[in-house]
């Protein structure tokens, strides 16, 4: 079925493409609106977030660290979508005008910048409304994502939609922007590319003020619709039943629940995938292998494990299970294993502690419950004055001087702190939550317990280390700037990193 | 080859037995459940408090704790009588604050190891309700002190709380009731970290709602009433995602009252 308005990739055009020429003189003409008016480029960025003392109704209304931020942010594209398509069409533009995605993860250089976005003035001399001077350094010269940030393959491997480390998020209230049952689509690649770009991006009150923000979330959206082809979305009343308002292009107030907008196609838009994927770099070697389309995983192994790989973890982690456990609609208990004693700071450099497995909970825990044989890293009360800006590779039992093969194979997942903010100061009258993440290391342990690399079962070596940008081709110079991740100023503490098994 | 986790899994047990026992697999979910079951006892027994002397039974039992008697041992001084106090002011604490304080213990719970999780909970709720129980003590003192007239003091508590529910300072400290802090897993930082929480937890809660329990203190005798419309207040504010419309309406309720404590002791005209 051909919907009307198809949504390409952005690295697929032309520069003059009349898609991105559209969009930069559409941008241009709603940023010259008063701040008032519902289709100006302030008021729609608003709905996001604002930091303005006395916001515009319809204001402050993004979802984050919740099940419902992939729906939010679908029904806020689609209604952006529909008021710069009638600024476009007003400008004499193309009248099936769709938002480009930037597919970062494209590889062939895809994931820098795109080249519209990144100059001050356009070819025509022109003022370019892409542009946003403040983005973190490099990224307007054409510094690069790192595969790390940009990969959505563990999230996309994700078996469920619903839960922290599953797909798209923890069951919460639909009232309060910030919540911290982050999925892991939400955590890589969406918070770690809001940090990566900085400047407006790395705020959630100022996010949408850069047009990079729109690519960026229609890949976010794409994502989403890739993963549902083959996977349930949340079927639960307190999520399908669930409505959020908007403006229309109309100027009229409009609401969409979630399950009117599961579908994709009952919005009227669809996605052109990207064309035969240029060979990424270096393609991270997921712990966590999505499965083939439309094939559950292996029986009797748990989500991401490997079979083949059904090593016994060495002692004291509980046996695996003979047979595989039931499904009985509820996840099993996670208990903890381990945690860290005392905080951990982070001021830009690598840290490596370690997390002690305990004797007596992994006995009790194997005794306790059928088992999943499931492992999680969980990263408690992570608190920021400020967020700095920085993604954090999160790695296990890295080998001495990682090379980067290491670093692929053993990473599970990336903390970043977009919208630290709001989760621990929220406005009015929401609750804080702080800011907890959770990723699923079970893969990774059945890897290492696979290839023997994984002796001592007491001891799991956590490092978090900081995910820099790649400098563009051909400026060398930049590469220090870069490579300088310092923070004292802004620290980030985390609580306690621990280890739960279920 | 490292040992297997088996070697220390317990001895094998019929299947049926291991993991059958539903009130181990509902603990093991709901960590929260005995301290539940502790906060219902405390109703029953004020329920039970106050209804024995309607049935002919002494009333001793309940005699000097706030809001169930009248009986203020006055000759001894006031800081007898809040000491006094202190058994059914716990009483009272446990109900009223407890269903507030469940979310806290929870956390406690699902985030110790196993094995001392029931220790980690004893230590939040403990810290908890010793906060309380330093609150209590000054509160019964300065209520057994001379006589301000019962309506008199117990208008201008209800009044005071009512603009301590709209000021933000009591909005700070709803907020901090939902923070958390770390919880080191073992060793003497473990016992630490529980206690530092509920303390923690305890100072928030205590900030928050230590103008509405005064209305306990000045309350006249036998109010279950009021002590069930605050405590659903109290736990209505904590648990709702936006507690705005709570708090104000209990802003509202107490101003009413105060009016109407004055009215109907003759000292509005």
């Amino acid at each position: 079925m051909a919907e009307a308005f198809v949504r390409a990739d952005i690295w697929t055009l032309a520069a003059g493409d009349p898609i991105v020429t559209a969009y930069r003189k559409a941008v241009a003409a709603m940023q010259a609106k008063p701040a008032n008016h519902p289709a100006s480029w302030a008021y729609q960025a608003a709905i996001h977030g604002s930091i303005a003392a006395s916001p515009p109704a319809y204001a402050n209304q993004c979802r984050h660290g919740t099940w419902f931020f992939l729906a939010w942010h679908r029904m806020y594209l689609y209604y952006f979508e529909r008021i710069v398509r009638a600024q476009v069409i007003a400008d004499g533009g193309p009248a099936n005008w769709a938002l480009p995605y930037w597919n970062y993860d494209g590889g062939g250089g895809h994931n820098s910048l795109p080249t519209a976005f990144r100059a001050p003035t356009s070819a025509d001399g022109t003022h370019n409304a892409l542009y946003v001077a403040e983005r973190n350094p490099g990224i307007n010269a054409g510094a690069g994502l790192r595969p790390l940030v940009t990969s959505a393959a563990k999230a996309l491997a994700r078996p469920s939609f619903t839960g922290d480390t599953e797909f798209g998020g923890g069951i919460t209230p639909a009232l309060g922007q910030f919540w911290a049952q982050y999925g892991q689509l939400e955590m890589t690649p969406h918070n770690a590319v809001h940090d990566s770009i900085g400047g407006l991006m790395g705020d959630p009150d100022t996010a949408a003020q850069d047009p990079i923000f729109w690519l960026h979330h229609a890949n976010i959206d794409r994502l989403w619709w890739q993963w549902s082809q083959h996977h349930t979305d949340p079927t639960d009343k307190r999520w399908t039943a669930q409505s959020f308002s908007f403006i229309d292009a109309n100027g009229k107030a409009a609401a969409l629940t979630c399950a009117h907008v599961k579908n994709i196609s009952t919005l009227g838009y669809s996605y052109v995938q990207p064309a035969a994927q240029a060979p990424a770099p270096a393609p991270p070697p997921s712990p966590a292998p999505p499965p083939a389309p439309g094939a559950p995983a292996a029986p009797g192994l748990p989500p991401g494990a490997q079979e083949g790989a059904a090593m016994a973890w060495p002692s004291p982690w509980p046996a695996r299970p003979a047979a595989p456990l039931p499904d009985t609609g509820e996840p099993a208990v996670r208990q903890l294993l381990g945690a860290t004693t005392q905080p951990v700071q982070l001021v830009g450099s690598a840290v490596t502690v370690p997390v002690t497995i305990d004797d007596r909970a992994a006995a009790l825990a194997a005794a306790a419950q059928p088992a999943q044989h499931r492992a999680f890293l969980d990263f408690e009360d992570i608190e920021a004055a400020r967020n700095p800006g920085q993604v954090y590779g999160v790695f296990v039992n890295l080998p001495d001087q990682p090379g980067d093969a290491d670093l692929a194979a053993h990473h599970v997942g990336n903390i970043s702190l977009f919208g630290v903010e709001r989760a621990s100061n929220p406005r009015g009258d929401q609750q804080p939550h702080g800011l907890r993440a959770s990723l699923e290391i079970t893969g990774l342990l059945d890897q290492l317990a696979a290839d023997g690399s994984w002796q001592d079962g007491h001891q799991l070596m956590v490092t978090l280390a900081p995910i820099t940008l790649e400098p563009p081709p051909g400026q060398p110079e930049l590469a220090a700037e870069l490579a300088a991740t310092a923070h004292p100023d802004l620290p980030i503490t985390i609580g306690r990193i621990s280890v739960f098994y279920a | 080859m490292a040992v297997t986790g088996a070697a220390l899994a317990r001895p094998p047990q019929p299947a049926a037995r291991q993991f059958r026992a539903p009130g181990r697999r509902l603990l093991l979910r709901h960590p929260e459940l005995p301290a539940a079951v502790v906060v219902s006892a405390a109703w029953l027994m004020l329920l039970a408090g106050a209804a024995w002397p309607a049935l002919g039974g002494p009333a001793a039992g309940m005699a000097g704790m706030p809001g169930m008697g009248p009986a203020r041992p006055a000759a001894a001084g006031p800081w007898a009588a809040a000491a006094g106090g202190v058994p059914g002011w716990l009483l009272m604490t446990v109900a009223m604050m407890g269903p507030a304080a469940l979310a806290g213990i929870r956390h406690t719970g699902l985030n110790s190891l196993r094995w001392r999780r029931a220790r980690a909970m004893t230590e939040f709720a403990a810290a908890y309700l010793a906060v309380w129980a330093g609150f209590g003590v000054l509160a019964l003192a300065a209520a057994a002190l001379p006589r301000i007239p019962g309506p008199a003091a117990l208008a201008a508590v209800l009044a005071a709380a009512a603009a301590w529910q709209l000021s933000p300072a009591k909005r700070r400290c709803l907020r901090a009731c939902h923070r958390s802090v770390p919880l080191p897993p073992r060793g003497w930082r473990a016992e630490w970290g529980s206690l530092r929480f509920g303390l923690r937890n305890g100072a928030a809660c205590l900030g928050s709602c230590w103008c509405l329990m005064l209305v306990m203190v000045a309350a006249p005798a036998g109010q279950l009433l009021w002590m069930a419309g605050l405590a659903g207040a109290v736990t209505a504010e904590r648990l709702a995602p936006g507690p705005r419309a709570m708090t104000r309406f209990t802003a509202v309720a107490c101003a009413f009252g105060a009016l109407a404590v004055l009215a109907t002791a003759g000292l509005l005209r």
